[in-house]
């Protein structure tokens, strides 16, 4: 061959278009890589054969892939959702919520598990099968100090799954509900209820089992509700993930302070309950001021 | 632009790798010399395959590879032609933490340019070469999908290596970038092979003086991109109407059809072939319907 | 802690295929002497980037602050005794040891994680390589440890320790740091996600927290064991509890394990990973002979000792005669007697007769057994023996002529000091007046309470008078204790009064069995303050022996002083204002 100069790397210039015959198999699937290619350069830059090819995209396909989609969709519930639905919470919002990353089956049976080593500890300990405390100060199984792992695991327990419930770094499909026009904030507010829920049931069966609680775990309410509404609040604020770990961390150190110190159950009684209530009511009326800030790009 | 058995730095023989049933390479022999060559081929050819065997990354079933007259099956040196070596894989995950500077800095440490003098120099000397300077301190979490691909680029140019093998290093890249990119490769110092992968051929036709296309884990051809446009001479005519025999048509502002097709009508008017020509028909040849 | 001879020796083998190496040009062992040098100084350049970077890390900042934190937490408030504090700042390590295996597995598994295997394998330095480079690079974390030391031991002298820190257990606490951080680095180069390592530092806590479900000599061999002793109420350091040389060892044994674990999932060189087998199995057989001292028992006589020196304190105790009040304190603690003089010489100094037992201000303790942790190996007889002497021990009952003050709980600095001394003030005053603070067995038997009340006795407002002259408290903090509650006497309500340091027991030996002081006696006395301290002592000497009994009421003394009684109104808790109370648990009147 004689030395050209760099050979023309192709000939389809923005004078050129494709034949027919080759955009309908290009829009049936049926053309090599190469071509594909070469086709899809051209048509990056020429908007006589974009229109062009949207004649030639088989609508039996489109319809087909509709129907599968439908069908799938139509996939008949469970009892659960049957009775959900019945409540009248609209079908939409019901596979919104189904999807909370809180209610797959992992996080339910990882939050089951922490519950069940602290419950079971914390009921081992009552029953005396375990020696619990050691110290010279007879800790018997009727010290309140034993419930401490119990009463500052759960409400985290909580925290923890309503956070994952709107943390994007749980949620594969959050960039899509991010761009989806279904508002944010009721999104967010229907799964941070349904993570409620799902976290609250275990916590206060594990509450139940454990002997000699008492009214501990009606008592768990208030605080579980203020913590999830305080990270929430934060959350228009600062930056989700450190809102709900500052969450987390403003629980557990006075949680920790308390336990360590004369009275342990100090952080459930009444004065506690107070405070815990006037958070919550503070923090929701800062969420509905702010709800705003969940609608546009909030989740970095 | 000739070549001689003397001056191929770099020989493969024979390679196969499959994956489970599916056949990546198949038998696939290749020569580069100094200088740039393009891997040419479609998604699912093999480049990849190919190309992580010539960076010792992973080893094929049966054949045998020849860098500067360095086996990789010997551990020793693996470790001599790893020490000449840069490469860029397909899809680098980062330490997204990590600032520039101090990526390249930990990637320099890996080369084993343990003075720290003469790192700081590379480390500077890469990213004037990839136009980051002013963004040597901020994160790499921090960058745009094109900046983090000159900064692979970069990495691998660090130690000023024989041999640099770039897994598509045009992807993400704007017209712009990729103009300095191709003025990149040819200042190199030291005159290094180079092979980069691509499946378009317009990066082959501007930048590579030697190609190899891959199709179907194996070599179907060797050459320069001028001889790879010369395969489909006498394959490409002109046509006043359209002609079904032919394998794609483009049709002219000036209303006339452009063909390219294995059998010609015995009158037609033969046209210049592009490389993209040259490609398309032996891709239809390998199969690649 | 790194494994003999490192992973990257590979260069030896170039002299097996000289062929090769002939054609490449360079002479064999050139190149393999080359690359060795090569390779040790990248991997301690890698070393030095991977220690930075761990010594900067949020988690490990974080672990240092939490720790020492918590070592002052832990320390604060009372005397440190340092076989005790030694083991205290060890809890701080833990928690820097929990943040740094944390760390390190994110460092270990950072190319898995991020998707750069690919690449990190095209790099002359292999997997082995960079795994001893995290693992040198741990001494990054050195430093964090060793502030961690020096801050626990600068909070511990600020408090006025007892003893001398051990510096085994000190090292045995860098040691654990270091024995967490290769185990982050043997988790992380298995499992890159990054929640392994939160899990490998869950196990690392709860086998700390959960160590006194081991019973006896089990709880030393968990990597720390937290406070499930009695190191704190010892008077003085017992050899073998907790065995600290031997858990040091432990825990390098068990770094060495950590470290080999590591090595052997990068290394691939057959001669390498022999030497590291070898390695682990020395580093087991460590583990096993140091759980084995550490499980020993503690010697007999040793124990003995001990149990001798708490139920017979006088035995060890070098006792002093000051201004005719013996003091005996366990040998180390000399500092605390002019802590303990200052109050009973000021309150001797307005005494105007002093009673003729002299008063004894004793240090004691109380062990309590049956302690696994203490007795472990010994005998059932042994163990009863020492239960039995135990019981004798002179803490466990209180005396008229003695105060006793125990070991582990006297305060430091502050208010707390200042609480204590009103205690023992106070307690003069009460032996002083002849008041005791102690019930007969069957008052105990028959009452809810601890204590009795000396109620409308007129020396009760005398020996707080005496208190309060002798310690200067704030008025605040003695109006401070005035609702402090009623109790029920004799079916009338009383209002108590809550004295400095009585909100937890006092500070004394044994606690909670002062005698409950009332509203009325402190006002009264109060009112005694404000009157010419010569003046009212000139009155009291005049007829001590009427005052000090048990018959004068409060009346008299406040007509004597020419003050008005003060009139305290005891209301009844709840809604059943006045009448008489519904008969509730009462408490009993001091008569002796």
């Amino acid at each position: 061959m004689t030395s050209q100069p760099a050979p023309a790397a192709s000939a389809a210039g923005a004078d050129q278009h494709a034949a027919a015959e080759t955009l309908a198999s290009y829009a049936a699937g049926t053309v090599g890589p190469v071509v594909v290619w070469s086709v899809e350069r051209h048509l990056a830059g020429c908007a006589s054969c974009r229109e062009a090819l949207s004649a030639h995209v088989d609508a039996r396909r489109l319809a087909r892939n509709r129907s599968v989609v439908l069908v799938l969709a139509a996939a008949p519930d469970g009892r659960l959702r049957r009775l959900i639905r019945r409540c009248g919470v609209p079908d939409h919002l019901l596979r919104l919520m189904a999807a909370t990353p809180s209610l797959r089956l992992s996080w339910l049976l990882s939050v089951a598990g922490v519950l069940a080593v602290v419950a079971g500890g914390t009921a081992a300990a009552r029953y005396g099968w375990i020696p619990a405390g050691g110290r010279r100060v007879a800790a018997g199984p009727g010290d309140p100090a034993l419930l401490v792992p119990l009463l500052v695991v759960a409400p985290l327990l909580v925290l923890a799954g309503v956070a994952a419930a709107y943390l994007p770094m749980f949620d594969p499909a959050s960039q899509l509900a991010a761009a989806a026009p279904y508002s944010g904030f009721k999104l967010l507010l229907a799964r941070a209820v349904c993570a409620l829920i799902a976290a609250l049931i275990p916590a206060v069966g594990a509450m139940l089992v454990v002997p000699g609680t008492g009214w501990l775990p009606a008592a768990l309410l208030l605080p579980s509700l203020a913590l999830c509404s305080f990270a929430l609040a934060a959350a228009t604020v600062v930056d989700p993930r450190a809102a709900a770990i500052a969450a987390g961390v403003l629980w557990l150190l006075p949680a920790v302070f308390l336990a360590t110190s004369s009275a342990p159950l100090a952080v459930l009684q009444w004065h506690a309950q107070y405070v815990c209530a006037a958070v919550l009511c503070a923090c929701a009326a800062v969420l509905c001021a702010r709800r705003d800030r969940f609608e546009l790009g909030w989740m970095r | 632009m000739t070549v001689s058995a003397r001056t191929a730095t770099v020989e493969a023989t024979g390679l196969s790798r499959r994956y489970g049933i599916t056949r990546a390479l198949d038998s696939a022999d290749l020569t580069l010399d100094r200088g740039v060559t393009g891997l040419l081929g479609p998604n699912g050819a093999g480049k990849t395959t190919l190309l992580s065997i010539l960076a010792t990354v992973s080893e094929p079933d049966a054949g045998r590879v020849s860098a500067f007259g360095l086996d990789p099956s010997d551990p020793a040196e693996r470790v001599e032609i790893r020490r000449r070596l840069g490469y860029l894989p397909q899809e680098l995950g980062y330490h997204r933490h990590f600032t520039v500077a101090g990526f390249l800095d930990y990637v320099a440490i890996l080369k084993e340019i343990t003075d720290r003098r003469r790192r700081a120099e590379e480390v500077a000397r890469v990213l004037a070469a990839i136009g980051l300077e002013d963004r040597a301190s901020s994160r790499i979490r921090a960058l745009s999908g094109g900046m983090r691909q000159r900064l692979g680029i970069a990495q691998a140019l660090l130690g000023q290596p024989d041999l640099l093998i770039l897994d598509e290093p045009t992807a993400g890249l704007d017209p712009e970038q990729r103009l300095r990119f191709r003025e990149l490769l040819s200042d190199l110092p030291g005159d290094p092979v180079i092979v980069l992968s691509t499946h378009q051929a317009d990066d082959i036709a501007a930048i590579c003086p030697q190609v190899i296309v891959l199709l179907r884990g194996r070599v179907r051809f060797t050459g320069t991109p001028a001889e790879l446009a010369a395969t489909a001479a006498g394959k490409v005519w002109a046509a006043d109407q359209r002609d079904s025999s032919g394998h794609l048509s483009w049709r002219g502002g000036d209303g006339r059809w452009r063909h390219i097709g294995e059998q010609p009508p015995a009158s037609a008017e033969l046209v210049a072939p592009t490389v993209e020509d040259g490609y398309l028909l032996l891709s239809n040849a390998a199969g690649e319907r | 802690m790194t494994a003999a001879d490192g992973g990257p020796a590979a260069g030896g083998t170039a002299t097996a295929s000289t062929g090769r190496a002939d054609s490449s040009g360079d002479g064999g062992p050139a190149v393999s002497a080359r690359s060795r040098h090569d390779r040790l100084q990248t991997v301690l350049a890698l070393a030095r980037v991977e220690a930075s970077m761990l010594l900067r890390s949020v988690l490990v900042v974080a672990g240092l602050l939490a720790g020492g934190f918590a070592i002052w937490f832990i320390v604060q408030l009372r005397k440190p005794l340092w076989w005790n504090a030694s083991w205290q700042i060890g809890v701080g390590q833990l928690i820097l040891a929990l943040t740094v295996l944390a760390a390190a597995q994110l460092a270990a598994g950072r190319a898995r994680r991020d998707g750069m295997t690919d690449l990190y394998g095209s790099f002359p330095v292999s997997g082995g390589a960079r795994s001893v480079g995290h693992l040198l690079g741990l001494a990054g974390v050195v430093p964090a440890s060793l502030l961690l030391v020096g801050a626990g031991v600068a909070i511990v002298q600020a408090l006025g320790p007892i003893g001398v820190p051990s510096a085994t257990v000190l090292a045995a606490g860098l040691l654990l740091v270091l024995a967490a951080g290769a185990a982050g680095v043997a988790i992380g180069t298995r499992f890159s996600h990054p929640l392994a390592g939160v899990l490998g530092a869950l196990v690392l806590f709860l086998s700390s927290a959960t160590s006194h479900v081991a019973t006896g000599s089990g709880i030393w061999l968990v990597p720390w064991q937290v406070g499930q002793d009695q190191l704190g109420a010892l008077p003085f350091p017992l050899a073998g509890y907790p065995p600290g040389a031997a858990h040091a060892m432990e825990l390098a044994a068990i770094a060495v394990l950590a470290a080999v674990a590591a090595l052997f999932l990068t290394i691939r060189r057959a001669r390498t990973r022999v030497g590291l087998a070898a390695a682990a199995a020395a580093a087991v057989a460590l583990v096993c002979v140091t759980g084995v001292v550490q499980a020993s028992p503690i010697p007999a006589d040793s124990l003995s000792h001990l149990m001798r020196a708490v139920a017979e304190p006088t035995s060890v105790q070098p006792c002093t005669v000051a201004n005719q009040v013996r003091y005996c304190l366990y040998p180390g603690f000399g500092d605390v007697l002019p802590s303990l003089e200052a109050p009973v010489d000021g309150v001797l100094a307005h005494l105007p007769v002093r009673p003729d037992q002299r008063l004894t201000v004793m240090q004691v303790t109380t062990l309590s057994l049956p302690d696994t942790t203490l007795t472990h190996g010994h005998s059932q007889r042994e163990i009863a023996e020492w239960t039995a002497e135990l019981q004798r021990a002179p803490g466990t009952g209180a005396a008229a002529s003695a105060i006793y003050l125990p070991v582990e709980s006297w305060p430091t600095a502050g208010g707390a000091l200042a609480d204590a001394h009103f205690d023992i003030a106070l307690a003069a005053a009460e032996w002083a007046v002849h008041l005791a603070p102690t019930m007969t067995a069957s008052q105990i038997n028959s009452s809810h309470f601890a204590s009795c009340i000396p109620l409308d006795q007129a020396r009760e407002p005398i020996a707080i008078w005496l208190a309060i002259l002798a310690t200067h408290p704030s008025a605040a903090e003695l109006n401070a204790g005035l609702g402090a509650g009623i109790t029920e006497v004799s079916n009338t309500w009383v209002a108590a009064w809550a004295y400095p340091g009585s909100q937890i027991g006092g500070y004394l030996s044994p606690g909670g069995t002062a005698p409950t002081t009332t509203a009325v006696g402190y006002l009264l006395a109060r009112e005694m303050t404000r009157l010419p301290p010569q003046q009212v002592t000139r009155i009291l000497t005049a007829s001590w022996t009427r005052w000090t009994n048990l018959r004068s009421t409060d009346a008299q003394l406040a007509a004597a002083l020419g003050i008005r009684l003060p009139h305290v109104s005891a209301s009844a808790p709840g809604p059943a204002a006045g009448g008489t109370p519904a008969p509730g648990p009462q408490q009993p009147v001091c008569t002796s």
